[in-house]
């Protein structure tokens, strides 16, 4: 399945407002991860800090992905 | 609606406001401004970013966490997002309770934990540069509240 990914800050800046990553069903939110270092190696690197939301919470791991849902990843906060 | 992210200038007596109560006996505030300098740094402005929806669900979690530990009456915070300059707001919070430790210790925790998990993000733009910045505490996958 191809998964829409919004992204922000420093991602956005460097990617755009949006990605499309392409899943095997089910995935993962490391499935997720993993892809995505695929396809932007030059953010492997930050990959142990990122975040991902799934339908707008924190998720993390073994946490399948079901088609429909609003997916983001997002480096660690700065709000305050 | 007690929680908002807004382009508009914080007017903290707005927050208050929203958190009358005939019940509370004090109303505790927070307000959080841009500062002129950043690890050693000049800054002229900072530019905030959010993620509104996620953004408003995680100030409701806040909440929810708040009312967890402490008896307050309400809680209402309010994030800025877009360019802002030296000196203005960029986050208040007010909570009031029937007594006054209840509400201090709820905003103290409340800008604390609003500061590690809610998805919003700063760039700082200083003399020569410019750089997005992480909080210390911000979540990441593997720190992300339960």
């Amino acid at each position: 399945m191809i998964v829409k990914v919004k992204l922000f800050a420093v991602l956005k800046e460097a990617l755009g407002e949006s990605v499309e990553i392409d899943l095997p069903q089910p995935a993962t939110v490391s499935n997720l991860l993993e892809q995505f270092a695929e396809q932007y190696p030059q953010f492997r690197s930050a990959l142990p800090s990122l975040n991902v939301a799934v339908d707008y919470t924190y998720s993390r791991g073994d946490h399948v992905i079901d088609p429909g849902q609003e997916v983001a990843i997002f480096p660690p906060v700065s709000g305050g | 609606m007690r929680h908002q992210i807004s382009v508009d200038p914080i007017d903290l007596n707005d927050l208050v406001a929203r958190v009358a109560s005939a019940k509370a006996g004090g109303i505790a505030t927070f307000l959080g401004v841009v500062r002129d300098n950043s690890l050693g740094r000049r800054v002229l402005h900072l530019v905030y970013e959010a993620y509104p929806p996620m953004a408003l669900k995680e100030l409701q979690r806040v909440e929810d966490q708040v009312r967890r530990r402490w008896d307050i009456e309400a809680i209402a915070m309010t994030h800025r997002i877009g360019k802002l300059a030296i000196g203005e707001a960029s986050v208040a919070i007010a909570v009031s309770s029937a007594h006054r430790k209840e509400a201090i210790e709820a905003c103290h925790f409340a800008i604390d934990l609003l500061k590690q998990t809610v998805p919003i993000w700063k760039k700082e733009y200083w003399e020569g540069g410019e750089v997005w910045i992480e909080n210390p505490q911000g979540s990441t996958i593997s720190r992300a509240a339960p």
